[in-house]
């Protein structure tokens, strides 16, 4: 039964076995022309506008967290406009889903840097608190706002109280390897660093098969984003703590294959170096 | 397996919803082989769909939009399985599956093999779905999967050995 042409005969029966019923395109329309709407009309902020409509749906604190990305020319994004005036917020909400305005994928400026096609960064609907890029398909980039430690079982461990009680959960949780913390500033903001590999055995945490190190909920509660970390790789991991806000906490994980890892590590330096948080 | 449509500027303005008639059975076709669940698998050929005419006036290449829906039903659907929550009840249903499997000796070998198929890692089915259900040569296959080619025929291979070693399926 598992022969190509079994395969692909079985595919096409089973594609067809639900028994699709006549499409109505109205909903399915109004929404695309919504969204069209959206996009067109949007201000053109390079992908520098993702990450800080990401930290500014998590912080209250601040009234915009922002990565200002090199653009094509070397040029950083404008927060503001020539006459100093803030630029609109690169986000908004329609129909549960966070939409940005933004330019079109291929003009983002992480040369190298993938994400969806028609989509930007990876949040899917109802979780605006996460961003992943991608670059391939196992080396990427993820910000989370307020994470949760993943623990052994795939459970997730309670929120913790700072960026130190966080690496102290990993380090401690015998699925993960990690290193020592150390500290590093990020955007301006003091916060830890370390590495982190699964160890042999590690709970399975999703359907490829692999373990997670970091969860983020979705702003339903409900669905929570889970960072995977296959067997093989690591994951550069920056925690940094954001006082006074909505939001405690940020982490920035780089995963990629250990063969790979510190070449992805360099090529996500520009992601993590333009993060600029201000305050105010 | 989609139809080839180039959404006219009418289609943009007054055609869209005859478009969307049009490519949605394959788009949803392809999301429920690769997420099992009829209603999933509409969620994502709308929202690719959506997110297609919202880009319309930055896709290059109009034409392309059975490419274009594919892709992003792919890694919607990958994106799909990410979520815990989902992928918990995503874990629990297999092993129910299992379960069952276990208790009717008569289950049928589409049966089994549709449950085989989802219980493959999610990017070996989509290689298997899109190679042998779009019928896409690797290079196509790689670029939606955004890896080499060698690592497309690994997927195929290492998923045809997956669906091999379960004996329900080779009864």
């Amino acid at each position: 039964m598992t022969d190509q042409t079994d395969v692909r005969e079985f595919l096409h029966r089973m594609a067809n076995e639900a028994g699709f019923a006549p499409v109505k395109p109205g909903p399915v329309v109004r929404k695309a022309r919504r969204r069209m709407a959206r996009t067109v009309g949007g201000t053109l902020l390079m992908a520098g506008a993702l990450v800080a409509g990401a930290l500014v749906a998590a912080n209250g604190l601040m009234n915009a967290a922002r990565t200002q990305m090199p653009q094509p020319g070397g040029q950083p994004t404008p927060t503001t406009t020539e006459n100093g005036q803030a630029v609109s917020e690169p986000y908004s909400i329609l129909d549960g889903e966070v939409t940005f305005d933004a330019a079109p994928p291929w003009d983002y400026s992480f040369a190298g840097w993938d994400h969806l096609p028609g989509g930007i960064g990876i949040t899917g609907p109802e979780t605006m608190t996460t961003l992943l890029l991608d670059r391939n398909y196992d080396e990427r980039v993820a910000v989370l706002a307020d994470p949760l430690p993943v623990q052994t079982g795939c459970e997730e461990g309670p929120a913790p109280a700072h960026a130190e009680a966080l690496a102290r959960t990993i380090r401690s949780d015998p699925d993960l390897g990690a290193t020592e913390p150390v500290s590093v500033s990020v955007g301006g903001i003091e916060g830890l660093r370390m590495d982190v590999v699964a160890a042999p055995g590690a709970s399975v945490c999703d359907v490829e098969g692999h373990p997670q190190v970091l969860a983020a909920p979705g702003l339903n509660g409900r669905d929570h984003f889970g960072v995977e970390i296959p067997v093989g790789h690591r994951m550069r991991l920056y925690l940094l703590d954001l006082s006074g806000g909505s939001a405690r906490m940020l982490a920035i994980a780089i995963v990629a294959p250990e063969a790979s890892f510190e070449h992805v590590v360099e090529a996500a330096a520009p992601i993590v170096d333009s993060f600029e948080f201000r305050t105010g | 397996m989609m139809t080839d449509v180039a959404p006219s500027e009418e289609s943009e303005r007054s055609g869209l919803g005859e478009t969307y008639v049009r490519v949605a059975p394959e788009a949803i076709r392809l999301g429920y082989l690769l997420t099992g669940d009829r209603a999933l698998a509409e969620d994502l050929a709308q929202e690719a769909f959506a997110r297609f005419v919202a880009r319309l006036h930055y896709i290059r290449d109009r034409h392309a939009v059975d490419a274009y829906l594919r892709k992003t039903i792919v890694n919607l659907s990958r994106n799909y399985f990410r979520r815990r929550a989902v992928e918990r009840s995503f874990l629990e249903r297999q092993a129910r599956e299992r379960q069952q499997e276990h208790l009717d000796p008569d289950v049928s070998t589409h049966q089994a093999m549709r449950a085989a198929l989802l219980r493959l890692p999610v990017r070996q089915r989509a290689a298997l779905v899109l190679r042998y259900y779009e019928d896409l040569p690797e290079t196509q296959i790689a670029d939606i999967l955004r890896c080499r080619h060698s690592t497309v025929r690994s997927l195929v291979s290492r998923g045809l050995q997956a669906l091999r070693q379960i004996p329900e399926v080779n009864r």
